[in-house]
Parts: structure tokens; C-alpha cells; sequence
């Protein structure tokens, strides 16, 4: 496939922010492991009148470990089982919202 | 000397410890539930009101808003709809088996409920019951 300069460029940056900052391995519904980059953020749940603390994992991974119909799919990170909550697009890799519960 | 408001309060309180519910009670919390806790019980008054048409001036009867907010995290075994639906009605049975609160207040009732539910690592939930409270203290006094 042919890539405008723009796209390569960013495809370089992806694989070198992979090699280089990975601080997690992942598996997606029993595939291969690969590096991604987790992020655990203390959050709180909007419910009631106030609410209940709780955490936001995320964890970035190229967009081609990542199959179309990822939703609900468990996923492995660092050993531990979450579930796919959310695949958002973020340039050429994609944040998957992590959940505990599928 | 503690207000009637208080009294009722304490009332639910012990009511709710009395009935067995499972979770955490706080009242007037106004932090968030700590991830410690996979279900809790806050007791909030919201609004208490002199029913003018009652007491001949000897007595004063209130009408107390109570909202009882029962929280829930899901875990990989319960999902949070089910166990909220079983502390929702744990914490009404515990209160309704007495509607007079071991004789603190004149009545209560349920009056609505209202549902929340957000998802971060963990599905959270909140059910809020509001409870009117009826309530006599001595003319013109909190007491």
C-alpha cells in the first residue's frame, strides 16, 4: 500500500514509541502477546450523590493486534483479565478502556 | 440535646444494622465511597417541614425528606444491576418491618426511587430511595 510521507512518519513514531515505552504485555482473547502501554487513572464513578471512587485503565496498543469486533472480547494485561470495554482510534494505535467485569 | 431530625437518622441507622444489610453506612457523607467498600449506605436529609395544619399550636408535626443512597461496585461474580437490586431491597425491607422506627417516628414510607450506573474498571451503581418521615416535636422546637 502506498503511504503519504505524513502516514509513514506517524507509523515510524508508533513502532518506536512501542519498542520504547512499553509497560505492559497484552493478549487479546487468547492471541499473541505484544507490548502496550497501560495506564491506570483513579476515577469516580458518577453515580448517586457522590459518587464511588474506583480506577480507569486503558492501555494503548498498535491498531493491528486489534480486531474489528473487539468489544466485550477479554484481554490479558500483565497476566491480568480485564475485558474490552471500548476500542477508541487514537492515530495509527487504539486505546482499549479496560473493565473488570465484561 | 439532639434534634428529632438526628433522632431519625439514628433511627435508620440502627433499623438498617438491625435488618442485616450488608454494607458500610455513613450518614451525610459527602466523599466519594471508597474503593474498600463494594457497597455502602448513605443517609442524607434533605428538606424537613412543619405541617401547619396539625398541633392546635401544642404540637408540631414534620414532614422529613430522607434520601437512603445504596451503592454498589460489580465484581467479576455479580454484576452491579443484581447486586443493587438485592441491597435495594434488603435496605427497604429493614426499614418498612417497623414503619415507626422502634417508636422515634410517627410513620414512614417510601415515596420514590431513582437509579444511577456509570462504568470505569468496575460497573458502579447507586439506587436513592426517598423516605417522607413523619415526625412530632413539641411546638415550635426541633425537639
Amino acid at each position: 500500500m502506498l503511504l503519504n510521507s505524513f502516514a509513514r512518519a506517524e507509523q515510524r513514531i508508533s513502532a518506536t514509541l512501542f519498542r520504547r515505552l512499553a509497560n505492559a504485555v497484552v493478549s487479546i482473547n487468547g492471541g499473541p502477546e505484544f507490548g502496550g502501554i497501560l495506564d491506570v487513572d483513579a476515577a469516580v464513578g458518577g453515580v448517586g450523590a457522590i459518587g464511588m471512587q474506583t480506577t480507569q485503565p486503558s492501555v494503548l496498543v498498535p491498531a493491528i493486534q486489534v480486531p474489528s469486533d473487539s468489544e466485550g472480547k477479554p484481554v490479558f494485561v500483565d497476566g491480568r483479565q480485564y475485558f474490552i470495554g471500548e476500542a477508541a482510534p487514537d492515530g495509527v494505535d487504539v486505546r482499549l478502556h479496560l473493565q473488570v467485569t465484561a | 440535646m439532639t434534634t428529632a431530625f438526628a433522632r431519625v437518622l439514628g433511627a435508620v441507622e440502627a433499623a438498617i444494622k438491625q435488618g442485616g444489610v450488608q454494607g458500610e453506612i455513613f450518614r451525610s457523607r459527602v466523599r466519594p465511597i471508597s474503593r474498600q467498600f463494594s457497597s455502602a449506605i448513605v443517609l442524607r436529609l434533605v428538606v424537613a417541614e412543619v405541617d401547619q395544619s396539625v398541633g392546635m399550636g401544642a404540637d408540631s408535626l414534620w414532614s422529613v425528606q430522607l434520601e437512603v443512597d445504596c451503592y454498589v461496585r460489580s465484581t467479576p461474580a455479580v454484576a452491579a444491576d443484581d447486586a443493587l437490586d438485592e441491597l435495594l431491597e434488603a435496605v427497604v425491607a429493614a426499614l418498612m418491618a417497623d414503619q415507626t422506627l422502634a417508636g422515634v417516628v410517627a410513620a414512614m414510607r417510601p415515596a420514590g426511587v431513582s437509579w444511577d450506573f456509570d462504568v470505569d474498571a468496575e460497573q458502579t451503581a447507586c439506587a436513592t430511595v426517598t423516605f417522607i418521615v413523619q415526625q412530632l416535636t413539641a411546638a415550635a422546637s426541633l425537639v
